[in-house]
């Protein structure tokens, strides 16, 4: 469970990113952070992902106080983390395979978990067949899929997912958000943040808007407030 | 970190070795022109030192005996000046070792005839030469120690290698001293151009690093191969400078040898090659190392913070 409490982050020059937010995620949510460019959505995520600290409030992880967090204890949270980024951040020289895999050995799993888990998770994400490909020789919705594969590689308890389908057309933002369902309903929470409202409109899912750093509306349904 | 990812790290450090390998080479480079120099100045102060303490043992503090000390106080005053602080050693030589030494060290036996030493034999001309040999454990304190004998009346007269003494230890502690300047600088120039080197490897590599920490991976895990390429630079820094210095030396002792064999050689000994590379072996891998992991960790911290 996520639980932010009165958060607020402003960054130097006084810059609002997200102001007394308060909010419930459960487990086995999902989770739609909506709003205009610069409305709080991206600060979200990175107070999630203790890419930032909360400036006041406090930010709970499965009751983990994780407000501040050392460097050691900061790397241990993000592995119950799994990140999907807009521009996929693959690593160009390493297949589909690879990519995953690297995911697995960067926590120091064993070999042998490696080789079990990857072809797993490629299945999931039905890339099983392009797993010797480099990501220049797959689509963009594919290397999205990688990206979610690699997200997945070491089960972890949240997905965080900012501007997942920013780059793909409509047919595979619909493939990715169905894959987010799927990998959903196999009980990991989603947390997508975007400003594609046919997506949003279409899921009918919780959906938290913010504009200028204060949430709007927090409730099941489509895009508007 | 895990035991299996230390392969992993070396894996990745020796691809980053040979991803630039030409800012590696610069780095070797200088890393070696550093611990060469360092091997210069370990050289000589090495050397100077030897000679110093040489001449320190064999130039110690001969105190000559006053006429009226007698035999029987001898052992009493040897103690008395063994138990002054600062004294490693004292030797009672009487009058007739001084004359039988004097005799031995100049081949007086070859030189006069067999009845003239006989009849000098029976009559010291050194009677009256009985003597302490007193050896300090730091030649630096010989004149307070001589000045503080001199005040004794069981003493007639006092001869002391002062000057050579202080010479020596002068020649050392600047050569020391200038070294040790030289050696720390080309010590800082060394560490940043290898914190340079690795930047450049952890630029290339700055996706991965930055996924690597989105993903949970420990700070150790993300800069091992990192540190690992800084050793491996600072290894290799080491072993062009040990060889240059093992050649030179040996060539350089061999010289000397040869054009100053008859007045230097008995005097002066030079330490061999073995024993100085055996000193400096270490110190060479330690340093290098040292450099190695200093620069890795320089170059990192920026890209941690994420």
């Amino acid at each position: 469970m996520i639980e932010l409490k009165d958060v607020t982050k402003i960054y130097d020059g006084n810059v609002v990113g997200v102001e007394n937010v308060s909010l419930k995620i459960e487990h086995g949510e999902f989770v739609f952070l909506v709003g205009e460019s610069g409305s709080g959505k991206s600060t979200m995520l990175k107070l999630l992902m203790k890419e930032v600290n909360p400036t006041s409030g406090e930010i709970f992880i499965d009751n983990q106080n994780v407000t501040r967090l050392g460097r050691g204890k900061t790397a241990k949270l993000r592995r119950k983390m799994g990140i999907v980024f807009q521009d996929y951040r693959l690593l160009p020289k390493k297949t589909v395979y690879e990519n995953v895999a690297f995911a697995m050995e960067a926590i120091e799993e064993t070999k042998r978990r490696i080789r079990r888990n990857v072809p797993r998770v490629l299945n999931m994400v039905g890339l099983a067949n392009k797993s010797k490909n480099f990501p220049n020789e797959i689509s963009g919705g594919e290397q999205q899929r990688t990206a979610i594969a690699r997200a997945l590689a070491n089960n972890p308890t949240f997905i965080l997912a900012d501007e997942p389908t920013g780059n793909l057309d409509p047919r595979n933002s619909d493939e990715i958000m169905e894959l987010m369902e799927y990998i959903n309903s196999k009980g990991t929470t989603v947390i997508i943040a975007t400003h594609d409202q046919d997506v949003v409109d279409r899921m009918q899912k919780r959906v938290i808007h913010l504009v200028n750093g204060h949430v709007v509306k927090d409730a099941k349904g489509g895009y508007a407030i | 970190m895990k035991l299996h990812s230390y392969g992993v790290a070396v894996r990745q450090g020796l691809q980053g070795i040979h991803r630039n390998r030409w800012m590696v080479v610069a780095s070797v480079l200088t890393v070696s022109a550093c611990l060469f120099i360092l091997g210069i100045v370990y050289c000589i102060v090495i050397n100077v030192q030897a000679i110093a303490d040489e001449l320190d043992d064999n130039l110690g503090i001969v105190a000559f005996l006053s006429e009226n000390v007698s035999e029987d106080s001898i052992p009493t005053l040897k103690a008395q000046v063994e138990q002054m602080e600062g004294v490693k050693e004292v030797v009672y030589v009487s009058a007739e070792e001084a004359w039988q030494n004097f005799k031995e060290s100049m081949g007086f036996s070859e030189q006069f005839g067999k009845d003239a030493i006989e009849q000098l034999d029976r009559d010291n001309p050194l009677a009256n030469s009985a003597s302490f040999q007193i050896y300090l454990y730091d030649a630096a304190n010989q004149s307070a120690f001589v000045n503080h004998l001199k005040t004794l009346p069981q003493f007639r007269r006092i001869r002391y290698a002062a000057e050579t003494a202080e010479v020596m230890a002068n020649i050392s502690r600047v050569i020391t001293m200038g070294g040790l300047v030289l050696i720390l600088l080309l010590v800082g120039i060394a560490i940043l151009l290898i914190s340079n080197t690795i930047k450049l490897s952890v630029y290339v590599r700055r996706n991965e690093v930055e996924i690597m920490k989105y993903i949970g991976a420990t700070d150790a895990f993300v800069r091992t191969p990192f540190v690992v390429e800084g050793i491996i630079i600072g290894i290799l820094g080491a072993i062009l400078p040990a060889l240059l210095i093992y050649f030179t030396y040996e060539a350089l002792l061999a010289l000397i040898v040869q054009q100053f064999t008859t007045s230097f050689s008995h005097m002066i000994h030079f330490m061999d090659t073995k024993s100085i590379m055996l000193g400096l072996a270490p110190i060479f891998l330690g340093v290098g190392i040292v450099v190695g992991v200093l620069g890795s960790l320089f170059s990192m911290q920026r890209y941690l913070k994420v």
